[in-house]
This record gives structure tokens, C-alpha cells and sequence, in this order.
């Protein structure tokens, strides 16, 4: 029963609050956490205008830069929840991932790879993509129109 | 008591779990604060407290067991969530309905016609992506915080409302991973605002429908599918929206 009052006692000091301190407003989306998968590190993201601006800035500071996209007419779409695959030059994957959004921004060993993303049943693939120091490589994968 | 004719009330103050002595300072408030101000308060919050005792600020004051205070006015017709939830079966006003609260009606002083018993299943208030985040965002603009603040005062008043739904959905413009992902993060927004606005985390849920269920569907428009369509994007700007869903116990409390 001591739970009413201070819940009443608490709303009066939220109420107190809001005149007073700046409410936790993201006035800018911050990039999400790097994530990592043995050798690889990885960003991914870019939904909402603020973050795919972010992702678009920093893709020269990464070894590989990965876009999902689909065909929509004469322009591309952004996608989100693609299964990305990063495929040495064996064939094996050294990322499998979802994308939680159009972009990944990924650093990786030098060396000869494949990337490979699937969405809705369907599946895109860009290969002999080679890595190597100082060199910021590019894999645009572009869906059929219709396909989600 | 016991040589009293059963009457409900009675009963009711017998099994309520309010206190049968007040001290002398809430009987003070009692009738310093009831009246007009009380009735002001309750009007603007469209609750009628007027059953319960207040301090100076509208409060309704709790006894030192921490129950709600009677006035010697009271009747169950006066009965409100907070204070005696078992009596209360009506919460259909107990959201806001933004956007427009200067739209009500001056406070009827005759709020003491009793609600209907209805047995609602849940409320829910739609809230507009664009005034809460603007065009392909999903960071609160501080703009959002009038309508999200009274939503979490609405809950914080309600114990009788279970859980909460925060459901984001978006326009079909996009692929629908896309707006799939987006509604989400939408939906997530909400829902973090809320809990930092000291909603229990556990009592609120947040999904996105991505394009489900369109409150426009803008057949009519022609053009391409796309942002640079601006007619289309402002004809399907209802579909830009936050739901949120209150979904109420349906057993009486004891």
C-alpha cells in the first residue's frame, strides 16, 4: 500500500524534472556498437534518415562496404533484415549474419571474397571481391523488384 | 454497525481497506480542498476525484496505511482506478486522446453521472509518426514528450491496466523489410520513453507491423511509389502512426 503513495510522490518529481532537465531526446542517432565474428568486425544498420547518413559518411573508413538494396522501378529501395554471408575464397563463411539494416560496414583480413545476401526466399550474390590494406572495396547487392 | 440494514455502500466501506478514523489535518483538507478545486482538478484530468480527499495541489491524499481517503460525499458511483479498482469497471476516458486536448468540453460539473459497467477489452490512442519523429526517423523530437508524458501519466494512474501494447506501423512507400525494421525502432522509441518516464518495463511490449493495416490507402494518387511523390506521401501520412493498446484485466480485483 506504501506503493501509491510513492508513486504519486514520483510523478510529482518526474513532472519536476521535465521543467527542469533536458528529457533523453536523441537529437542524433549514434552509430550502433561494432560487432564482431572471428576475424571480422562489423557495423550494421542505416534505417531512418539519420543513420543512413551516418553509414553513407563512414564507408571509407572501412575495408568493405555492403549495401542490400531492391530494385523499385528506376530507383533502389533500402532493405533491412537481409542474411548477409561474408564467404572466404573456400567457400566458407566467415560472417553470416541479419542485417539489421541497408548497410554494413565491415573490416576483414586481406584476401579474395565472396558476399552473399539473402531476403524473402531470394538470394543475391557478389564475388571476387578483393580486400587489401588502404583499399575500401564495395558490394552493392540489388534485389529484383517485388521481392519483399 | 451490525444493527444497520445491509445497504452496498456499507458493505463496501466494511470490506474497503480504508481506515475508519481520518486525523483531524485530513478532514481539514477534506473540506478546504473539495469543491471547486477538486472539481477543477478532476475535470482536467476528465476523472472525477471528487469522492476522495485532496491536499492543496489536487493530490489525493493516502491514509497511513496507504489507502485513498473517503469524503464523507463519496459513493461508488465516485469510485476511480487508483483508489478502488475493484468498484471501477469503466476506464474507457483513462487515456488521453491526443492530438487535440483543447478540443474537450469545458469540465461538466455534473461528473458524477455514473460511467456505464462496460467490460472493455483494451484502449487505445493513436499517436502520429510525424509529430513524434518526423519523416523517416525514429528519434523522438522533443515535441513528442506533451503527448507522450500525459500517455504515462494515464498509465501510472491505471493499475487496472495489465500491459501495454506499443505498436509501431508504417506507410507502404519503402521496400516492407524496410518498414518492417522502421516501425520497430518506432515502437521501441515510444516504449524506451516510457519506461523512462518510470512505467515498469515488464507492463509494456513494443512490435512493428511494418505496412499492415493502412488507414489510407491513397489508391487514387498516381505517380510512382516513392518519396519524390509528394501527394502520395502526404495522402498516407495516417498511416505513419504509433498505436498504443491498454489492455485491461477483465476480472474484478479483490
Amino acid at each position: 500500500m506504501k506503493r501509491s503513495f510513492m508513486k504519486s510522490w514520483r510523478s510529482t518529481a518526474v513532472l519536476g524534472m521535465v521543467a527542469t532537465v533536458a528529457p533523453a531526446f536523441a537529437s542524433e542517432a549514434p552509430l550502433p556498437p561494432e560487432q564482431h565474428s572471428g576475424a571480422v568486425s562489423y557495423l550494421s544498420g542505416g534505417v531512418g534518415e539519420q543513420q543512413a547518413k551516418m553509414f553513407a559518411n563512414q564507408m571509407g573508413k572501412f575495408d568493405l562496404a555492403i549495401e542490400v538494396l531492391e530494385r523499385a522501378g528506376r530507383r533502389n529501395e533500402f532493405t533491412a533484415n537481409a542474411e548477409v554471408k561474408i564467404l572466404d575464397k573456400h567457400g566458407h563463411a566467415i560472417l553470416d549474419t541479419k542485417a539489421a539494416g541497408p548497410f554494413m560496414l565491415v573490416d576483414l583480413p586481406p584476401g579474395k571474397y565472396s558476399v552473399e545476401a539473402d531476403l524473402a526466399g531470394r538470394s543475391v550474390k557478389r564475388s571476387a571481391i578483393q580486400i587489401a590494406a588502404g583499399h575500401h572495396a564495395v558490394a552493392k547487392l540489388e534485389f529484383p523488384s517485388g521481392t519483399d | 454497525m451490525k444493527n444497520s440494514l445491509p445497504n452496498p455502500v456499507a458493505i463496501r466501506r466494511v470490506i474497503s481497506p480504508v481506515p475508519r478514523t481520518l486525523t483531524v489535518l485530513n478532514v481539514m483538507l477534506a473540506f478546504i480542498a473539495f469543491g471547486a478545486l477538486a472539481r477543477a482538478a478532476a475535470a482536467a484530468e476528465m476523472i472525477d476525484t471528487s469522492g476522495y480527499v485532496h491536499d492543496g495541489e489536487h493530490r489525493l491524499i493516502h491514509s497511513g496505511s496507504g489507502g485513498c481517503v473517503r469524503t464523507g460525499f463519496w459513493t461508488p458511483a465516485l469510485a476511480i482506478p487508483e483508489c478502488d479498482p475493484q468498484l471501477v469497471k469503466k476506464v474507457a476516458s483513462v487515456l488521453p486522446v491526443p492530438p487535440k486536448p483543447a478540443a474537450r468540453p469545458p469540465a461538466p460539473a455534473t461528473a458524477q453521472a455514473a460511467p456505464a459497467p462496460v467490460k472493455p477489452t483494451f484502449v487505445r490512442t493513436t499517436l502520429s509518426a510525424e509529430d513524434l519523429f518526423g519523416f523517416n526517423r525514429y528519434e523522438l523530437m522533443p515535441a513528442a514528450a506533451t503527448q507522450l508524458d500525459q500517455i504515462a501519466e494515464s498509465i501510472k494512474r491505471s493499475p487496472e491496466l495489465d500491459s501495454i501494447q506499443i505498436s509501431g506501423y508504417a506507410d507502404r512507400i519503402g521496400s516492407s523489410s524496410y518498414n518492417l525494421a522502421l516501425s520497430r525502432l518506432r515502437a521501441d522509441a515510444v516504449k524506451t520513453y516510457l519506461v523512462s518516464r518510470g512505467i515498469d518495463e515488464g507492463r509494456i511490449k513494443s512490435v512493428g507491423m511494418g505496412t499492415v493495416d493502412p488507414i489510407a490507402a491513397c489508391t487514387e494518387i498516381s505517380g510512382p511509389v516513392d518519396k519524390s511523390n509528394e501527394r502520395l506521401v502526404a495522402c498516407l501520412q495516417p498511416n505513419r502512426r504509433v498505436e498504443v493498446q491498454a489492455f485491461v484485466e477483465q476480472l474484478a480485483r479483490h
